[in-house]
């Protein structure tokens, strides 16, 4: 999620040499910063005009001292600066500035971005998700489109590195709160504290009975409290949202799940090679706080904490990986081959590149044509939001235009829009529209859509090639080989099912009748958006981050080697350069461009 | 909560202190700051120094590191060579700092620094420098620091809490 980089002195910083340059400003530091804008002026001109330092001559130190060395250095400035108000940075080692910028990179490494919100959120619709990654990437929108059709509700966990491992812990207990029987919970109690020897003689672990004892304590808690199974969730989102409790079971865990990969080590070593063998790589990625939770992790607590009882853990990984729909792998490794309807109790969770959430599916259904077909409009919809196009909030609400009214009834089980939108295109394609070609017919139709709705893209995007091709190149039977697995393993007699209710839909006069003014090709010109929260968030959030000291001159950019700039490593409110994958688009001259040659 | 677990790691470490330990409680303060006096080893260069070192804990330890100061001056790489005393002790640093690391540890840790010095990973690069070139020096040095500073009883700092 959140991206340290370190921050360049100048903009050529990438090779070696222009380091040595760059690292000419702190020494101007000395001098200069006390006097407020000229220091930060005179700091920036001598990283644009290389000056080079005295001590450039001097015999190069290897580079891995330096390393090493430099968060010292970096505390020591701090302390200066704190002490005096004033910074005086006195110059201990003339090598100083040689360390410039990896002292820039450790505060960037060791830089924690403000987080917000509790660590256990509440149950929300997983919808949010998907208006979330609107914007996104079209592979993201595609699958956090679908996902909601499979996962009703999620729950956000704070990201702040145990995020993992704090969404199995939870989802753990919570698992064991809707099984509701206060005999297995007790049962768990009895377990865990019998792990307690393990923990100490294979996981090695000096002291842990505070933590277990937290852990513990809370199974109880929810065991007395289980006829009331509302104030048991209550007490475990309580207990998940303080902070010692919480911390304190997190880390129960983490011994847990390196107690058992110690105690299987023979198994695990090979996987962690490079570590020096599996002791080592829990020292390094397990028993250190704030250490996401990585592959073996799981593996440690899906065998030691859930197997036994049963439980099986899902985790929906949601990449750029090709597909319409997230992967999904079980722990246990052996329940990714079992029917879904004969596992036990599962844990689902949401897996984003550094992130997990939980996951809440929703109960399952028969099986019925809907998922795949509202997933398909839905692409459209959202795929034109990311396209920032004219936003036209809708004054007075969603209502007052019928584009709102196409939202409403998609959100609708069972009713697509495919069934309503394209009903001025469908007389053409009907006679295309045979059974056998239903897959095919798929993207047709929203290939179709989409040139009567405007193009959503305005440069082509590979990924989006599917919905983008014209009719004529897709060959009427044979399968498009953009097919994804997961669409393609969806079986076809709801695929047929999906076909003949669009097709039936282009005669049935009482749709339309329902939804009079959906027709598409209306609003063509100035293709209208539903106003986008997330948009306004997007735009506020991008204003405010940029801010700059209030002494500084309005119109003066501060520069990049300037300890006035936030991201530099001497500044007291240092927070590092983060990428911002929309930057191209949010720009004014980008989207202006986008806009005209849109409408 | 971490109060619990700091008494109970004071209790075991006033009781059976690690070799070369006294450790106390300042009068009127918390738990969290411990006062503790190191007596190195004869193979120690700083023998037979008495070093003041004052122990904090954060509030939220054990999930952060506790600090460790030295209170006397010592001619060390690896602790800064002023007032201030800080050490620079791989399992304190934030990023290595384990939750199940006792307090024991530290300052076995801390005992084994005085005993064989870093000087790969420096607070003070030059004496670091002079650690591994001239050792002669750098041991002269350190014991003449420790006839100035370390033989008497360590003064602490009044605690501000």
């Amino acid at each position: 999620m959140f991206q340290a980089q370190p921050t360049p002195y100048s903009g050529s910083s990438y090779s070696p040499f222009p380091y040595g340059i760059a690292a000419a400003a702190p020494h101007s530091l000395d001098f200069l910063f006390p006097t407020g804008g000229a220091g930060a002026g005179a700091g920036a001109s001598s990283g644009g005009f290389p000056v080079y330092p005295p001590y450039s001559s001097s015999s190069p130190q290897p580079a891995l001292q330096h390393h090493q060395q430099q968060h010292h250095q970096q505390f020591a400035l701090r302390q200066r600066l704190n002490r005096s108000g004033s910074p005086v940075i006195k110059m201990e080692d003339q090598d100083a500035g040689l360390h410039d910028m990896a002292a820039q990179q450790a505060a960037a490494e060791r830089f924690q971005p403000g987080l917000e919100g509790p660590f256990v959120g509440e149950k929300t619709p997983s919808d949010a998700i998907t208006q979330e990654y609107a914007k996104a990437d079209p592979v993201y929108v595609e699958k956090t489109i679908a996902l909601p059709q499979t996962y009703s509700h999620y729950r956000q966990i704070k990201g702040d590195g145990n995020c993992g491992w704090r969404a199995i812990a939870f989802a753990y207990y919570e698992k064991l709160i809707d099984l509701g029987d206060q005999a297995r919970i007790e049962g768990e109690v009895a377990r865990l504290m019998s792990l307690g020897s393990m923990l100490s003689n294979i996981g090695r672990y000096e002291y842990h009975e505070d933590f277990a004892e937290e852990a513990h304590g809370l199974l109880r808690d929810l065991a007395a409290n289980i006829a009331n199974p509302g104030l048991a969730r209550v007490i475990l989102l309580q207990r998940f949202n303080d902070n010692t409790v919480e911390a304190n079971i997190i880390y129960y865990f983490r011994m847990l799940a390196a107690t058992y990969l110690k105690g299987n080590a023979a198994v695990y070593d090979p996987f962690v090679a490079d570590h020096g063998g599996i002791a080592a790589y829990c020292s390094q990625a397990i028993d250190i706080v704030n250490r996401e939770i990585e592959h073996l992790g799981i593996v440690g607590l899906a065998n030691l904490l859930l197997k036994p009882i049963d439980f099986v853990l899902e985790v929906a990984y949601l990449d750029r990986s090709p597909g319409s729909q997230v992967n999904r792998y079980r722990f246990p490794e052996e329940a990714n081959e079992q029917d879904p309807a004969a596992l036990g109790p599962t844990i689902y969770l949401l897996y984003r590149p550094d992130h997990y959430d939980i996951l809440y599916r929703t109960p399952v259904q028969a099986p019925s044509a809907f998922p795949s077909n509202a997933a398909d409009v839905q692409v459209n919809r959202v795929s034109s939001l990311s396209n920032n196009l004219a936003i036209h909030a809708a004054p007075g609400g969603s209502a007052g235009f019928p584009g709102a009214n196409m939202d409403i009834l998609s959100m609708l089980p069972g009713f697509s829009m495919n069934s309503l939108g394209p009903m001025t295109t469908m007389p053409e394609i009907s006679p295309m529209t045979t059974p056998m070609a239903s897959p095919v017919d798929d993207h047709y139709v929203s290939s179709q859509q989409q040139a009567s709705w405007g193009t959503p893209f305005p440069e082509p995007v590979p990924s989006q090639v599917p919905q983008q091709q014209p009719p004529p190149s897709f060959p009427p039977v044979v399968s498009p080989a953009p097919m994804t697995p997961s669409a393609s393993m969806t079986p076809s007699p709801t695929m047929m099912n999906a076909t003949s209710i669009r097709s039936n839909s282009s005669s049935s006069s009482h749709l339309s009748g329902l939804v009079p003014n959906v027709r598409p090709a209306d609003h063509t010109p100035g293709y209208r958006i539903v106003f986008n929260p997330f948009q306004l968030e997007y735009d506020e959030s991008r204003t405010t981050t940029v801010r700059e000291p209030v002494d500084q001159a309005p119109r003066s950019t501060t520069f990049k080697n300037s300890v006035w700039n936030k991201a530099h490593y001497g500044n007291p409110d240092f927070h590092p350069e983060e990428y911002v994958p929309d930057d191209d688009h949010s720009d004014g001259r980008g989207s202006g461009r986008k806009r005209r040659k849109d409408s | 909560m971490s109060t619990k677990r700091i008494t109970k790691e004071f209790a075991e470490v006033s009781q059976t202190p690690p070799e070369g330990f006294t450790v106390s409680l300042p009068p009127n303060a918390s738990v969290h700051t411990w006062h503790i006096t190191l007596q190195p080893p004869p193979q120690s260069a700083f023998f037979p120094g008495r070093f003041g070192i004052l122990l904090t804990l954060p509030t939220d330890y054990p999930f952060k590191p506790p600090v460790v100061k030295f209170v006397t001056r010592l001619y060390h790489p690896n602790v800064t060579n002023d007032s201030l005393g800080n050490v620079c002790l791989g399992i304190l640093k934030p990023e290595n700092w384990k939750p199940s690391t006792k307090i024991v540890s530290v300052l076995e840790a801390v005992r084994n620094l005085l005993v064989e010095p870093q000087p790969d990973d420096p607070l003070e690069e030059r004496i670091a420098d002079e650690y591994r070139n001239d050792r002669p020096t750098w041991e002269q040095k350190a014991k003449a620091q420790v006839t100035k500073y370390a033989l008497e009883d360590p003064v602490f700092p009044a605690t501000a809490n």
